[in-house]
């Protein structure tokens, strides 16, 4: 027996308000299901992920007006969480313990008239204890954290801002042919060594967008997905990876990441090498952990992240189709179902303009706290070993 | 940037006693001779939880740093850039720290550091790392 994700939905994403994230998570619920093809009373699992802006926990099994479930939690691996919840789900299905659960992520931190950055900013006039006093100094914001690694990376390897940039541009490049993204409009290198400073070596065009919303999948076994509305996306391996780097003399910290072993993990599991991958969608809060998850993961060697970007190979037409819907960078930032989101569409072949021209192989990432925590799924149209 | 008013907590009091006395007083676990950062929770090498409190050198070094920029104002204004790091104590620990007498240009992997305390006129000292020299 085998795994597959059988439905997707998605609310609309970005500046969307009026909505709670308790609402936001039902409707994406229901559109997977009506999606798969399954009514909600079909559903005997339901995972709901953590958030930051009010998501909602497992209430939302009574907001669905869900009965007798059979499995119903609320997870958090933080930016991995997607993938753990359907590596989860997945496990479910093939233990017995479930046979049809959706997973969900919603989020509403965007309020009408704030910016973006502050949505997830921390400013007092006064600050408590020895934590407050870091804040204080100014350690408030998550772009600095992010900052500190790519700034680790540049100075071991040689990274550069306009590497970065390649990533930028691709990835918008990408979402210029998706209608969902909310950055449409063609980027240019100079355009993002232009975006002013958000934190060095950290351009604005290297951060992710903020966005409001909720998008859900249906996992279920391979044979009953089979005959449901949708082709099935298999799930052919999964894995997690927390380094825990202590922050002390000789620490990895902002230089390798989760994905080494997660994605070592997910590999051997679906019986590939990273040849064999035909299209990433890599968690993308920042260009700089596009780079260094295509590092981990094998892509490339280690501290050549950069000079593989600036290749051309991450863009339409190149050898590694990555974040082909524009990803948290263009598109819309909804923690790991951005990726996850991509990858179903992708498999299934829905891309129309930007479908990649293989998709036989999607590897899919998470990315949690600073570099902390990483997920991945192997996703395809195939069951594995067919 | 603003800094703000520091308060204590209860819990990180000893910090503070060793900032306003111009020392860095850090985490330390006396059975396994290893030095923690003013926040750990306990020693992850032996599970001891209630790590002691002990002077530091104050000698630091940079491990990697960020220029963290504010919002341009409405005027158009850009507030200065204030200059982030982590720094590797001599004892071994990392901190989080802000950077004082730099430009950044000057900032390099391995740049000697030393802990620098400021006395504001309102709330608790607090501790900048600068240059050495």
């Amino acid at each position: 027996m085998s795994a597959a994700i059988a439905g997707l939905g998605m609310t609309e994403l970005g500046r969307v308000y009026g909505r709670s994230p308790r609402r936001l998570a039902a409707d994406a619920v229901r559109l997977a299901a009506a999606d798969a093809g399954l009514g909600l009373e079909d559903l005997d699992g339901l995972l709901v992920s953590h958030g930051m802006g009010g998501s909602p926990g497992i209430e939302l099994a009574d907001t669905l007006g869900l009965r007798d479930l059979r499995l119903l939690t609320q997870m958090n691996a933080f930016g991995a969480t997607a993938g753990a919840m359907v590596a989860h789900a997945a496990m479910s299905v093939l233990s017995g313990a479930a046979t049809t659960v959706a997973c969900v992520f919603a989020d509403a931190p965007l309020k009408p008239k704030q910016s973006a950055g502050s949505a997830y900013n921390r400013s007092a006039r006064e600050w408590y204890g020895y934590g407050g006093m870091t804040a204080a100094l100014g350690l408030r914001s998550v772009n600095s954290f992010y900052a500190l690694a790519a700034q680790r990376h540049m100075s071991r390897y040689g990274t550069t801002s306009e590497q970065l940039g390649a990533i930028a541009v691709s990835t918008r490049e990408w979402a210029s042919r998706n209608p969902l993204a909310q950055m449409r409009e063609p980027i240019t290198i100079a355009d993002h060594q232009a975006s002013r400073w958000v934190s060095e070596p950290l351009h604005l065009l290297d951060c992710c967008l903020v966005s409001n919303g909720a998008i859900a999948v249906i996992v279920t076994s391979a044979d009953r997905a089979r005959d449901l509305a949708r082709p099935p996306v298999h799930l052919w391996g999964w894995g997690q990876g927390h380094p825990g780097h202590r922050k002390e003399r000789g620490s990895d910290f902002g230089l390798t990441t989760g994905a080494v072993s997660s994605g070592a993990t997910a590999m051997k599991m679906a019986g590939i090498t990273p040849p064999d991958v035909d299209v990433c969608e890599l968690y993308d809060c920042y260009t700089y952990t596009v780079l260094v998850s295509l590092e981990d993961y094998g892509f490339c060697a280690k501290g050549e992240g950069g000079a593989f970007a600036a290749s051309g190979a991450l863009g339409p037409g190149g050898s590694l189709p990555t974040n082909t819907g524009g990803g948290q960078l263009s598109a819309y930032y909804m923690w790991g179902f951005t990726p996850l989101s991509e990858a179903v569409i992708q498999a299934r072949g829905d891309g129309g303009e930007r479908q990649a021209p293989r998709n036989d192989v999607v590897l899919v990432s998470g990315n949690g706290g600073i570099l902390d925590h990483h997920s991945t799924l192997i996703v395809s149209p195939h069951p594995k070993g067919a | 940037m603003e800094i703000g008013v520091l308060r204590r907590d209860g819990r990180t009091d000893p910090f503070f006693d060793g900032t306003a006395a111009g020392k860095l007083v850090i985490k330390r676990c006396e059975a396994c001779d290893r030095w923690y950062a003013p926040d750990a929770g306990g020693c992850p090498e032996c599970g001891e939880e209630d790590l002691a409190w002990a002077d530091a050198s104050g000698e630091a070094v940079l491990v990697t740093w960020t220029a963290t920029h504010g919002r341009p104002a409405e005027d158009g204004t850009v507030p200065p850039p204030v200059h982030l790091a982590l720094v590797e104590l001599a004892e071994g620990p990392w901190m989080y720290a802000r950077l004082a007498g730099v430009t950044g240009d000057d900032l390099r992997e391995g740049l000697p550091l030393r802990a620098s305390f400021e006395h504001p006129d309102e709330g608790e000292s607090y501790v900048l790392f600068r240059p050495v020299g």
